[in-house]
């Protein structure tokens, strides 16, 4: 009964309960007693009765204590108070669709830079490659220069100058091959091995036959050299004069023929003898856009005729081995 | 609240001025201490803000706000240290053993004078003290109940317990009281 008197004092009590308890009063004077005693338990709290002041501006505190988390709360199905409402600066932090925007033009931008950079580091080795072609073209020009017909030089029909890298011992062995000019082409970057001299070169030829195969396979790196074409039994070279727009170096091809690897199969620099170094999308840009690294019988062998250029990698014969 | 969460900015705004001082003196009373109130306080209306989404409408905010208020407190205290963990039975075996002799005795014997020997604001500073020793269960239920002037039926909706707890414990909490502020008035008089 008395937590029932309590709640009466402390009007803790809904109506109906209420009025069953002043019932209940009307016909007990001990409870009218009792609810004495109680009123006079409960007279010491009300000493502490003020309620405590808060302190200035808690609630405008308050409302600015929510504005600063507001970026970053979730508010479910409610708008949240506006700055402006809670006496607040504009926001400072940036909303998650600006992020979103953010990383996703970043993220263009990027690709956009990745790709302009990979085209521009793309020119740079074509451009590296064609610079070492004129070095093998100054040195083409000192050979020649020497030579009364003014002659290249020229692969032959019988071993063992019979593969087309033997234009690089015999560049070095003539002395018109400068210490700068590499087999590698700087697209690959690879370390190129030093020319043989052409005396070793016969020397293993004879002795050291499989180390001789290895050699036909190397000694031209990763350049095509002119085979040559067909004069009768034998092979000729191509000289000074034979035209300008004849190629005579370029990067190797394919396996199968066709763009070869130094460009990963986007194209190949061609050396004319005029002293082009072109790129080249397709192997088609010889004389009247033939192969050119086949014949005209689709042979990686000498030109059927001296127009009909062949380029060929290092170990490419002009005619067939015997 | 409804109002707010039609889209009412002002609302919240509203509400927060309109409970401001009723909160804060909850608040102060229960933690003891005004910079916790006040952090308590914001930490509450932040929370409201937060949980307005799920407000259903017709539900009774204040009831809604105590409970928010109430654990807020309880946390806060916690991060303190000031939490009392006193368990639910300690207090049923103060309110079982204690109740109907402790409460009687405390009532019938009762001398009021030694209350009325100290000016008004050492009484009011004593009687503060004395609440504030009470362990939290309890003291939680008297300011609902006297201080805050909560209906049975709203501190049991704040605190999420049944009506006849809520009349237990301000049972208990009185008698506690009561002996509490026995002991402090043995100790001045001696």
């Amino acid at each position: 009964m008395d937590e029932t008197l309590i709640g009466y004092l402390l009007d803790a009590l809904d109506r109906d309960g209420r009025r069953a308890v002043e019932a209940h009063l009307r016909l007990h004077p001990e409870s009218r007693a009792r609810l004495s005693v109680l009123r006079r338990m409960l007279d010491p709290l009300a000493d502490d009765g003020d309620d405590p002041e808060p302190p200035p501006g808690l609630a405008d505190r308050t409302l600015a204590h929510i504005a600063d988390r507001r970026p970053y709360l979730r508010l479910p199905g409610a708008p949240p108070p506006s700055r402006r409402q809670v006496g607040e600066a504009p926001r400072r932090g940036p909303r998650r669709i600006d992020l979103l925007v953010a990383v996703l033009a970043l993220a263009l931008t990027a690709g956009l830079c990745m790709s302009w950079l990979a085209r521009q580091w793309h020119d740079y080795r074509v451009l590296a490659c064609q610079n070492n072609l004129r070095q093998f073209w100054a040195a083409l020009q000192v050979y020649a220069d020497g030579r009364p017909d003014a002659a290249f030089p020229r692969v032959e029909a019988a071993p063992p100058r019979n593969f087309a890298g033997v234009f690089v011992p015999v560049l070095a062995d003539a002395g018109a091959l400068g210490a700068d000019v590499t087999v590698s082409c700087p697209a690959r970057g690879r370390q190129a091995p030093a020319p043989c001299p052409l005396a070793d070169l016969e020397d293993m030829a004879r002795r050291r036959p499989d180390d001789f195969q290895v050699l036909t396979r190397e000694a031209g790196g990763d350049y095509a050299y002119t085979l040559g074409y067909r004069d009768g039994d034998d092979v000729a070279g191509l000289r000074r004069d034979s035209g300008d727009l004849l190629p005579i170096l370029a990067d190797r091809p394919a396996a199968g023929g066709g763009n070869g690897p130094n460009h990963d199969g986007a194209g190949q620099n061609v050396l004319y003898i005029g002293g082009q170094a072109r790129w080249c999308a397709g192997p088609n840009v010889g004389v009247d856009r033939d192969d050119i690294y086949l014949n005209l019988k689709n042979r990686v062998y000498a030109g059927v005729h001296q127009f009909d250029s062949v380029l060929g990698p290092s170990d490419a014969s002009p005619c067939p081995v015997p | 609240m409804a109002r707010f969460q039609a889209g009412e900015t002002q609302a919240f705004d509203a509400l927060v001025r309109r409970y401001e001082r009723e909160l804060y003196g909850y608040l102060r009373r229960y933690v003891g201490d005004g910079a916790l109130a006040e952090d308590v306080f914001q930490n509450t209306f932040l929370q409201l803000y937060l949980k307005s989404g799920h407000y259903e409408t017709g539900r009774r905010v204040r009831p809604w706000l105590y409970t928010i208020a109430t654990h807020q407190a309880v946390d806060a205290l916690r991060r303190n240290g000031r939490h009392q963990a006193v368990s639910l039975e300690a207090a049923r075996e103060t309110a079982d053993d204690g109740e109907a002799d402790g409460l009687s005795a405390s009532l019938e014997g009762r001398n009021p004078e030694p209350f009325d020997a100290v000016s008004g604001r050492e009484q009011a500073e004593r009687v503060r003290a004395a609440v504030g020793r009470l362990p939290d269960f309890l003291r939680q239920v008297l300011i609902l109940a006297y201080y805050q002037g909560l209906k049975y039926r709203e501190v049991a909706e704040t605190l999420d317990i049944p009506v006849g707890t809520v009349k237990s414990r301000l049972h208990a909490a009185l008698v506690k009281l009561q002996e509490s502020m026995a002991a402090t008035t043995a100790v001045y008089e001696a």
